[in-house]
C-alpha cells in the first residue's frame, strides 16, 4: 500500500507539469508573408529605420528570457531561445544591414562575385581580434566551415543547409571553401545560387579554442574533402572524409550549458560573463568588438546585457511594469492595458510590423499507395485534391473575425508564404481569397458537392457525406480558438467538420511519418525577407511540403510549375527575375490554395523610455541584432 | 563491540568534516547538499555506538528504496514512451534542418530503440554513477539535476518549517478556544488557504507587489548584482527572495496542518489523563502545554514525510510563476521535450527525497514518543 502511495505521489508531481503544457510548443511555426503594416494602432510608434542615433557609453539592459537555454553552441540544435545568447558572440563577414536589410560587408572589407556567379571571394578586415586578444584571420572563417559546419560528426545541424545542387535533377553538393591568404577566403558553389553572397558571409570560429579540444592542429590543414556514398535506400549522400587525427565528435561537448563562461571567446558585441541556471545569463561588452558607430565611437554602448529567466509570461509583464525588465514582447491581450499605462510607466510601444511567422490550415492530399505508404484513403483524398473544393474552403476562413476575436486586432490577414519585404507581391491583398460564404457555396454546388438526402450536410457525387476532422496542437489556445471559428463556418455551409485538439507529438508524427490526418492547423516560423527560407516547404520534394511531402517528382501539374519557378528564383542573383518568379509562385499558391493562411501577428514591443536605438526588425534582425547599438539616454 | 569500545565515538566528528570537504571538492555538489549528505553519513556511523537497532532499521529502509526506484524509473521510461513523438520531434518541423541530420541525432541518443532495452542499459549505467545525457541540454543529467535540486530543497524545507512553526500554535489555539471566535476565524483562514491554488496565490502576490510598490522582489532567487555582495548580504538577499515563495507554499500546507493539529489536540484534551491533570489542580497552561501538546504532536510528525512530498509537488508551478531556479522548471521542460533521461533523473531525485523524508519522520517519531521503540 505504501509503495503504491509513493508511486502515486511521484506521479502527482508530474501532473501539474502535464496540465501546464499548453502552448509551449506553439512556435514551430516557419516563415513568410503579408503586406504593409496597414494603419497604425493608436499609441503605437512605427519604428523609424532611416538612421541610428548617436549613443552614450554605460549602463545595463535587462531582458526577459522564457526558458532555460539548451546550449551555447552555435552548430548544435538548440531553440531560438538558445540562439539569443550565442548570437552575441559571433560576428559575420557579410550579413544584412540592420536598417536597410541589404547585404553589407561586416567583418569583411569587401567581396567580389565571380563572373559566372558561382563563387565569392571575401576579403577580411585586418586587425580584427577576439575578446581574448587573439587575432581573427581568414583561417578562422575557413576552419569553422570546413572543420565544424560541414562535418556530420560534429553534430552540425546546418550541414545539409549549405548544399546546392549543380542541376535541378542532381543531388546537392557541399560548397568549397578555400583559404587564399591570411585575409582572404573563397566560397564556391557547384551552380549559381540566389543567396550566394549571404551564404558566403561566414562567422569566425575560434580555432585556438576549438582546435585543441578536438585534436585539430595546423598540420591537419584547412581543407574539407568528401565523396559520394549511399544511404539505406540507395540514394547518393555526401560522406565526409575525416582526418583520423581529429576527433570531430568531441566538438559536440563544446560550449554546453555547463561550460565556464570565461572559456568563451567572442567576435561579437558581447562576451559571456555569468550563467546561473534558472536565474540569469549576463553578458558584458566585448572590449575588442570591431564595429564603430558613424561618429567613430567603438560599439557596443552598453556595459552589460542581463537576461533574467522568467518562465511565466504574466510574471514577465508584472516585472516589466515594475521596471525590473526593460523590453516586453506584447501579446495581443496586453495592448489595451499597456497603451493606457505608457506615459506613467515611462515606456514606449514600438511596432516592428507583421511577424515573419505564418499560421494556416491545410488539407492532406497524400494518397495511400502500397501497404507501407502513409496517406489518407478515398473518398477524402479525392475531395482534398479537388482545387475547386479547396478554393471554396479558402473562402470560408474568416480572417477578420479571427483577427478581432482571437488576436485583439493585433494582427494582419495572412495571405502567402512570402515575408513582407522586396519579394512580397504588391497586389497580394487583392488576389488573396477573402471570406465569402455565398461564393463558397456556389463553388461547392458547381462541383456537385450538394446535400442529397436533406440531412443538412453535403455529399459528394458518390453519396459520401463530406465530413472530416480538423486538428491542431492541444493547449495552443489561440490556435484552438481559430479552429473553432473555422469549423463553425464550414459547418454553416454543410461541411461536417469536427475540431479535435491533438497532442503536439501525435500531430507531428501524423504530419511527418504516417500522413494520416485530414485537415490541420499549424504555423511556421523562422521566415526571412528572402523567400529562400521557405525552401523546406514550397518545392514538392521538400520535407515540410505538408500536403504531400518528399515527392520524388511533382505529382500535380501546378506543383511542377511551382518547382520550375522555384528553381529559377533559386539559381539567379538577379533581383527582378527572382521577384517575378516568386510573384508567380504566390499567384499559383493562392489559386490552388494548398495552405490557407489565417493571420500574421503584429510584433509590438514595450520598451523602457530610457533606451535609444531600438530599431529591431523581424526574425534574426529582432532585439538581438540591435543590442550593440542600444544605449541608455 | 570491542571495536566500538576501543574507539571514542567523539572521534567520529572528524568524519563529518572529512566527508563534507571530500564531497564539496570531489563531486561539485553545492555546499548545502554536501552538508546534508555529510551529516547523514556521519550520523549513520555514530549510530553504531548510539543505537545499533535504529541503525539496522535505517539500513533496512534504505535497501527497500531500491525496488521502488526501479519501478519509478521504469514508469518514467514508459511515460515518455507512451507519449507520441520523441525528444527530436521538434526538429522534424524546423525549416532548414535536413531529415538526415535528425536521423543521425536520433541514432546518437538511441531514441529509436525499444524502451526496455534502454531501460536495462540505463540501470546498468546508473549503478556505475552515469545517469545519462540530456537530449535537449547535451549535458550530464546528474549535473543538471543537482544544480537545481539544492534550490528546490531549500525552498521546500523552509516552507515546511514555516508551515509547522505556525500551524502547531494555531492548532492549539483553535482547539483550546473551540467554537469561540478565534477558532472560527482560524477555520475560515484555513479553508481559504486550502481553496486557493498555489500558483494563483503566487500570481496574486506578484500583482499586489507590482502595483503597491511593496519593496519585495518579483520572483527570482538573487538580485542582479548579487555577485558583488558579501556572504551575509548574499544570504539576506536570498532570504528576501524566499519570502513570497515560502509564504505561498507554506500557507497551503499550513491550512491543512492547522486542521489536523486542532483535531489531535481536541482528541487529547478529552482524554482521562488530562482530566486527571486538571483535577490535580494544575494550571490550564501546564495541562495544555506539558501534557496535551506532547501527545497531540505525534500524528503531526507521522505526516511530515508526506507533507514534504506534497510541498515538493506544489513547487513546479510556484517555481514557474516566481522564476525560482528549482527542479520543477527542469522537470516541466524535460517532460515537454520528452527528454527521457532528464525526466527519469528528476524522478529518482524526487523519490529518494520522499523516502528520506519519511525515514526522518519515523526516526523523529521514535525519538519523540516513548511508546514507540524501534527494534
Amino acid at each position: 500500500m505504501k509503495k503504491t502511495l509513493f508511486v502515486m505521489l511521484a506521479l502527482l508531481m508530474l501532473l501539474p507539469a502535464l496540465t501546464f503544457a499548453r502552448g509551449a510548443r506553439e512556435e514551430i511555426v516557419e516563415d513568410p508573408e503579408s503586406g504593409s503594416t496597414g494603419e497604425t494602432l493608436p499609441g503605437v510608434i512605427d519604428i523609424d529605420y532611416s538612421e541610428w542615433e548617436r549613443g552614450r557609453y554605460g549602463g545595463r539592459i535587462v531582458l526577459s528570457y522564457l526558458q532555460e537555454p539548451q546550449t551555447f553552441n552555435p552548430w548544435l540544435p538548440g531553440d531560438d531561445n538558445s540562439r539569443t545568447v550565442w548570437t552575441q558572440f559571433y560576428g559575420s563577414s557579410i550579413s544584412r544591414n540592420q536598417l536597410t536589410l541589404e547585404p553589407e560587408a561586416q567583418m569583411a572589407e569587401s567581396w567580389t562575385v565571380s563572373d559566372d556567379e558561382t563563387s565569392v571571394t571575401v576579403r577580411i578586415k585586418q586587425g580584427l581580434v577576439y575578446s581574448d586578444g587573439t587575432p581573427i584571420t581568414a583561417h578562422d572563417f575557413v576552419f569553422g566551415m570546413n572543420h565544424i559546419y560541414l562535418r556530420a560528426a560534429t553534430g552540425s545541424q546546418n550541414r545539409e543547409y549549405f548544399y546546392v545542387a549543380p542541376a535541378p535533377d542532381e543531388p546537392p553538393e557541399p560548397p568549397e571553401v578555400e583559404l587564399i591568404d591570411d585575409y582572404t577566403y573563397r566560397y564556391s558553389l557547384p551552380a549559381t545560387y540566389a543567396n550566394l553572397v549571404l551564404e558566403a558571409g561566414l562567422s569566425p570560429m575560434p580555432r585556438h579554442i576549438i582546435g585543441p579540444a578536438i585534436g585539430w592542429t595546423e598540420e591537419v590543414g584547412y581543407d574539407y574533402e568528401w565523396e559520394w556514398g549511399e544511404d539505406d535506400n540507395g540514394n547518393p549522400i555526401v560522406v565526409d572524409i575525416d582526418d583520423p587525427r581529429v576527433d570531430y565528435a568531441a566538438a559536440q561537448n563544446l560550449f554546453g550549458v555547463d561550460m565556464n563562461p570565461s572559456d568563451y571567446v567572442s567576435s561579437g558585441p558581447f562576451t559571456f560573463k555569468e550563467y546561473l541556471p534558472g536565474e540569469r545569463i549576463v553578458l558584458e561588452r566585448n572590449p575588442n568588438y570591431w564595429r564603430e558607430d558613424e561618429w567613430g565611437q567603438q560599439l557596443p554602448y552598453l556595459d552589460e546585457v542581463a537576461y533574467v529567466i522568467v518562465p511565466d509570461t504574466d510574471t514577465t509583464l508584472q516585472r516589466f511594469r515594475a521596471g525590473e525588465i526593460d523590453i516586453y514582447a506584447m501579446r495581443g491581450q496586453d495592448y489595451a492595458e499597456l497603451v493606457e499605462e505608457r506615459d506613467e510607466g515611462n515606456f514606449v510601444i514600438y511596432n516592428r510590423g507583421p511577424s515573419s511567422s505564418t499560421n494556416f490550415v491545410f488539407f492532406n492530399q497524400n494518397p495511400i499507395e502500397g501497404e507501407d505508404d502513409g496517406g489518407i484513403p478515398e473518398p477524402q483524398v479525392t475531395w482534398f485534391n479537388n482545387t475547386t473544393f479547396r478554393q471554396a474552403v479558402a473562402q470560408l476562413v474568416d480572417q477578420e473575425t479571427i483577427i478581432n476575436n482571437v488576436h485583439n486586432g493585433i494582427a494582419l490577414p495572412g495571405r502567402t508564404f512570402i515575408s513582407p519585404g522586396p519579394f512580397y507581391p504588391e497586389d497580394m491583398a487583392e488576389r488573396a481569397w477573402k471570406y465569402n460564404p455565398a461564393e463558397a457555396e456556389r463553388l461547392l454546388d458547381s462541383i456537385d458537392y450538394i446535400d442529397r438526402d436533406d440531412d443538412g450536410w453535403r455529399e459528394d457525387p458518390d453519396g459520401n457525406k463530406l465530413e472530416w476532422t480538423l486538428i491542431t496542437n492541444a493547449g495552443a489556445r489561440e490556435r484552438e480558438a481559430m479552429c473553432e471559428i473555422i469549423a463553425q463556418d464550414l459547418r454553416a455551409v454543410g461541411l461536417d467538420v469536427t475540431f479535435q485538439p491533438t497532442a503536439w507529438g501525435e500531430m507531428i508524427t501524423s504530419l511527418t511519418e504516417t500522413y494520416d490526418f485530414e485537415m490541420m492547423m499549424i504555423g511556421l516560423g523562422g521566415g526571412d525577407v528572402d523567400p529562400l527560407a521557405s525552401g523546406s516547404v514550397v518545392p514538392s520534394n521538400a520535407a515540410l511540403h505538408m500536403w504531400e511531402p518528399n515527392q520524388s517528382s511533382p505529382r500535380r501539374e501546378w506543383e511542377a510549375e511551382i518547382d520550375r519557378l522555384w528553381n529559377i528564383g533559386e539559381t539567379t542573383t538577379d533581383l527582378e527575375t527572382r521577384q517575378d518568379a516568386y510573384r508567380q509562385i504566390a499567384y499559383i499558391w493562392v489559386e490552388q490554395a494548398p495552405m490557407v493562411y489565417t493571420h500574421r501577428p503584429l510584433s509590438l514591443n514595450a520598451v523602457s523610455q530610457e533606451f535609444g536605438n531600438y530599431k529591431a526588425q523581424q526574425g534574426s534582425y529582432d532585439t538581438r541584432a540591435v543590442l550593440d547599438r542600444m544605449f541608455v539616454r | 563491540m570491542k571495536l566500538t569500545q576501543r574507539i571514542d565515538r567523539r572521534l567520529t566528528f572528524v568524519v563529518d568534516v572529512a566527508v563534507f570537504v571530500l564531497l564539496l571538492a570531489a563531486t561539485g555538489l553545492g555546499w548545502f547538499a554536501s552538508l546534508l549528505i555529510a551529516e547523514g553519513v556521519s550520523w549513520l556511523v555514530r549510530l553504531v555506538w548510539l543505537s545499533p537497532a535504529l541503525l539496522q532499521f535505517i539500513l533496512r529502509r534504505l535497501v527497500s528504496i531500491v525496488p521502488i526506484l526501479l519501478i519509478v524509473i521504469a514508469l518514467g521510461f514508459i511515460l515518455v514512451e507512451l507519449a507520441p513523438g520523441d525528444a527530436f520531434s521538434q526538429l522534424d518541423v524546423t525549416p532548414g534542418i535536413d531529415p538526415a541530420f535528425v536521423d543521425r541525432i536520433r541514432d546518437q541518443f538511441g531514441v529509436g530503440q525499444p524502451w526496455h532495452e534502454r531501460f536495462f542499459r540505463y540501470i546498468w549505467n546508473a549503478v556505475r554513477g552515469d545517469f545519462g545525457y540530456s537530449a535537449t541540454y547535451r549535458t550530464p543529467v546528474f549535473a543538471l539535476v543537482s544544480q537545481r535540486a539544492t534550490n528546490t530543497l531549500l525552498l521546500a524545507v523552509t516552507a515546511l518549517v514555516f508551515a509547522w512553526g505556525i500551524s502547531i500554535p494555531l492548532g492549539v489555539i483553535a482547539a483550546t478556544k473551540q467554537y469561540k471566535w478565534q477558532d472560527q476565524a482560524l477555520s475560515v483562514v484555513a479553508f481559504v488557504g486550502l481553496a486557493i491554488p498555489n500558483f494563483f496565490l503566487a500570481f496574486l502576490l506578484i500583482y499586489l507587489i507590482a502595483t503597491t510598490g511593496i519593496p519585495l522582489p518579483l520572483g527570482g532567487m538573487r538580485s542582479l548584482d548579487s555577485n558583488l555582495f558579501g556572504p551575509l548580504r548574499a544570504a539576506l538577499d536570498i532570504a528576501r527572495h524566499m519570502i513570497v515563495p515560502v509564504f505561498v507554499l507554506g500557507t497551503s500546507a499550513m491550512a491543512s496542518l492547522t486542521r489536523v493539529m486542532r483535531a489531535n489536540m481536541l482528541d487529547v484534551l478529552g482524554q482521562q489523563y488530562v482530566v486527571t491533570a486538571r483535577s490535580k489542580g494544575q494550571t490550564e497552561r501546564k495541562v495544555v502545554y506539558r501534557h496535551a501538546l506532547r501527545n497531540a504532536i505525534n500524528p503531526m510528525i507521522t505526516i511530515l514525510g508526506f507533507q514534504l512530498g506534497a510541498i515538493m509537488s506544489g513547487t513546479p508551478l510556484v517555481e514557474a510563476v516566481l522564476a525560482w531556479p528549482g527542479l520543477g522548471q527542469l522537470i516541466l521542460q524535460a517532460l515537454l521535450s520528452q527528454d527521457t533521461y532528464l525526466v527519469v533523473g528528476s524522478l529518482i531525485y524526487g523519490v529518494i527525497l520522499l523516502m528520506l523524508g519519511n525515514l526522518v519522520a519515523d526516526i523523529m517519531l521514535a525519538l519523540a514518543d516513548p511508546r514507540i521503540r524501534i527494534s
